[in-house]
């Protein structure tokens, strides 16, 4: 009970901040396009699994991206280090 | 002294294979068709229940067929320390007796393991007190004195501390298993508090008398409760997040695609049918890789297999040579 008290209050914190921003959508034409284009691709990848194993592929993109994001914290870090000495 | 038998065999019930979670109520408890599961100090699991008793017991079968509530529920009168196995019903093995799901407690007149008392019971349209000789008196199971109880006075009996209480065990590599796991414990918490509110000194007596009782868990109720909150959580970011909903939509769905790509078990090319001013140029044809190299050219599945080893290979040294070149950039150590 407490707990859904809690939940409750936190939630309509929640729903009164994002009741006064009113952000228009994207035409749905558009989505369902991009989603079908990928779901194509995506279904059709086992013919890459000819040229390449697939869980080779996963497994490079997600060393790939970790290695990207390292490099943009390293950034941030970098940009933070330089405004502290200038400042 | 009535005493209330209630006995279930523990069912082999796999929770891994049914997403069913039990939540018991009075009526599974005591006037239920199905099973129940036995359980440790069952005398704690009496369920709450508030309402018009008498009228409760008389909807039963009580009466008619050799006290027997449910295939597992009975109601036997006896006195204390008296041997109970001769009046069980015909056909239950009297070896329950002595296993730990049908096991009176000996330290306790009331009953242990799996026996409730039940001080009042309904013979024809009279309720008898058991316990008193004054029929006129009787006690409730609060202990609480009603005189003169009559048919149509409503019997509050309050739920037992840990009520709807099961002990869960799941394999720990279930994960949902451990949600559920989590779950029980804040809903264990939760009842807790809610007992503290409302009958603090209730629960601090439990507390000091059952203190060295162990195993408890809570059963997850079938519907979590907030579930509908989320619901409204969700439809209201949607209608007023818009674009930036729908962008962190999208990247689920990629994400989703992305988790379900696996290695194929079967290469299978299709090339659709191509045709011009109805004349079909190609046929639409199908084209399984996998077969063809296993059954017709094993020879060459080596070759391929191979082939995606040294792939893999390669894709290793150029990844290690990208992460070294990363490292020296922003360590120092060289490069640009």
């Amino acid at each position: 009970m407490i707990l859904e008290g809690l939940f409750s209050f936190i939630g309509n914190i929640y729903l009164g901040i994002i009741g006064l921003i009113n952000i228009p959508f994207m035409p749905n034409d558009v989505l369902e396009s991009a989603k079908n284009f990928l779901e194509l691709l995506f279904s059709n990848a086992s013919l890459l699994g000819l040229f390449v194993r697939i869980s080779t592929l996963k497994t490079i993109a997600t060393i790939f991206l970790a290695i990207l994001t390292f490099k943009v914290a390293l950034k941030i870090y970098s940009l933070y280090r330089f405004l502290r000495s200038t400042i | 002294m009535i005493h209330l038998f209630y006995y279930g065999y523990s069912i082999n019930y796999s929770f891994e294979n049914n997403s069913n979670i039990y939540n018991y109520n009075f009526n599974d408890f005591i006037f239920g068709t199905s099973p129940i599961r036995s359980y440790e100090r069952s005398k704690r699991l009496l369920p709450s229940f508030t309402g018009n008793f008498y009228n409760y017991l008389r909807s039963t079968n009580v009466y008619n067929q050799n006290n027997k509530i449910n295939n597992f529920t009975y109601f036997i009168s006896y006195s204390d320390n008296q041997d109970v196995s001769s009046m069980l019903p015909e056909g239950t093995d009297a070896d329950y007796l002595d296993s730990m799901f049908f096991k009176d407690n000996e330290n306790s007149s009331s009953g242990g393991y799996i026996v409730n008392d039940i001080k009042e019971v309904i013979q024809g349209d009279k309720i008898i007190d058991f316990s008193k000789e004054d029929n006129s008196i009787h006690e409730d199971i609060n202990n609480t004195y009603i005189e003169n109880f009559v048919e149509g006075d409503n019997i509050v009996i309050e739920k037992e501390n840990d009520a709807n209480i099961e002990k869960i065990y799941h394999t720990s590599s279930d994960i949902l298993g451990v949600l559920r796991e989590i779950y029980s414990v804040v809903y264990r918490i939760e009842i807790d508090l809610d007992r503290i509110i409302y009958n603090a000194g209730a629960w601090l007596n439990k507390l000091a008398t059952h203190s060295k009782d162990e195993t408890i868990r809570v059963v997850v109720p079938n519907k979590v409760i907030m579930e509908d909150n989320f619901h409204k959580l969700k439809t209201q970011s949607e209608e007023h997040l818009g674009i930036m909903y729908q962008g962190v939509d999208f990247l689920m769905f990629v994400g989703t695609l992305y988790a379900e790509l696996d290695n194929p078990e079967v290469i299978v090319l299709n090339i659709p049918e191509i045709s011009l001013y109805d004349h079909v140029l190609i046929k639409e044809t199908t084209f399984n890789f996998t077969n063809f190299m296993t059954e017709d050219l094993p020879f060459l599945s080596t070759i391929h297999n191979i082939y995606l080893t040294a792939v893999d290979l390669v894709f290793l040294c150029i990844l290690i040579k990208f992460a070294e070149k990363v490292y020296d950039k922003y360590t120092g150590n060289g490069g640009n």
